[in-house]
């Protein structure tokens, strides 16, 4: 009898070492090798004016964490969706200096950077330096639209339409894509939340 | 008697409740039909202007190895096509009375929707043949 707590202590610490914690999460999007090194699907250098009127580019994105998303302010359908989620989002990691929500508008003609801070205002983000809302020129939508949701025509059977998917993308200190969800479905978003909190305490990049 | 009076009320009661409420003669399930109707044409619409912005870069593409002016006219069709959908939702408002006035004004926005989709439609197919022959 004295010897049960010994034999349940050891079940216990079998069982610990048995559980599986969460792995990383995978890199998404096409990859290829060159000279024995294998590169990753990588969204590259971009510069756009926020809706502070602020030159916004790669390097404001350099070693954080964010999630992307493509929206327009006029959408009455599911872009009120998507930002009810991302407001989740940004409640929970708006103090994490080391992440970013990035939303890119498809609409440059309506959405200019008055437009956006007050589509931001009325949001009650106005002042967020955690939430940028970025003008995408027209000519650069349909580039850089197809290099956020590469992994998810990849990894889905999306109709070749990619700016209305409603689609968030989370993105890794390397800008790689590492995961991504309907962002008008709450549940998706919990999954995605933890994920984020996955990458933020993946070893950051020298 | 008195039976008989309370029976006939509670069905008068029920019938209400069960007919579509109308707000000037309007059904509200007509409006709300109509505006559904509306929304879901509009996101398809979207999810196309993303084939089409594809479309005018792959054109583009071609435009640089062989200028051509044919290219222009179907290039012009797509990006005015973008336009008229980004300008209809910027001059969009939901209607806030549920009125005849709300069930004309969705009918227009909807005749104006399916314009927008039929130009988007041929300039998207036009653009597509473009692209075969110069494969």
């Amino acid at each position: 009898m004295k010897r049960f707590p010994f034999i349940a202590a050891i079940f216990f610490f079998i069982y610990l070492g048995c559980k599986q914690s969460p792995g990383p999460l995978p890199i998404l999007g096409e990859s290829e090798i060159v000279d024995g090194d294998t590169i990753f699907h990588q969204i590259p250098d971009f510069s756009y004016l926020d809706q502070y009127g602020q030159r916004f580019t790669q390097d404001s994105v350099r070693s954080k964490v964010y999630v992307s998303d493509f929206f327009f302010t006029k959408c009455p359908t599911i872009c009120p969706k998507m930002a009810q989620q991302l407001l989740r989002i940004h409640q929970q990691f708006e103090h994490n200096p080391d992440f970013r929500i990035l939303s890119h508008s498809i609409d440059p003609k309506y959405d200019t950077t008055e437009a956006l801070k007050k589509y931001a205002d009325k949001l009650g983000v106005g002042d967020s330096r955690t939430w940028h809302f970025l003008s995408v020129p027209k000519n650069e939508i349909s580039a850089i639209a197809g290099k956020y949701l590469a992994a998810v025509q990849q990894d889905s059977t999306l109709e070749e339409g990619f700016t209305h998917t409603g689609h968030f993308l989370l993105i890794d200190q390397e800008r790689r894509i590492r995961s991504f969800c309907d962002g008008t479905k709450s549940e998706e978003v919990d999954r995605l939340m933890k994920e984020i909190s996955l990458l933020l305490d993946e070893k950051k990049p020298h | 008697m008195y039976r008989k009076l309370v029976l006939f009320g509670l069905m008068f009661i029920l019938m209400s409740a069960c007919k579509p409420s109308t707000s000037g003669g309007i059904s509200t399930t007509e409006l709300a039909s109509l505006h559904t109707e509306l929304m879901a044409l509009h996101d398809s619409t979207m999810v196309k202007h993303g084939v089409s912005l594809k479309l005018i870069d792959q054109l583009d593409q071609i435009k640089l190895s062989q200028p051509e002016g044919s290219l222009d006219s179907i290039r012009d069709e797509l990006d005015r096509s973008n336009e008229a959908m980004m300008d209809w939702m910027a001059e969009y408002t939901d209607p806030v009375t549920q009125d005849s006035s709300a069930l004309n004004y969705l009918m227009d926005q909807l005749r104006l929707m399916k314009a927008i989709a039929q130009t988007q439609a041929t300039a998207i197919s036009g653009g597509k043949t473009i692209l075969e022959t110069k494969k």
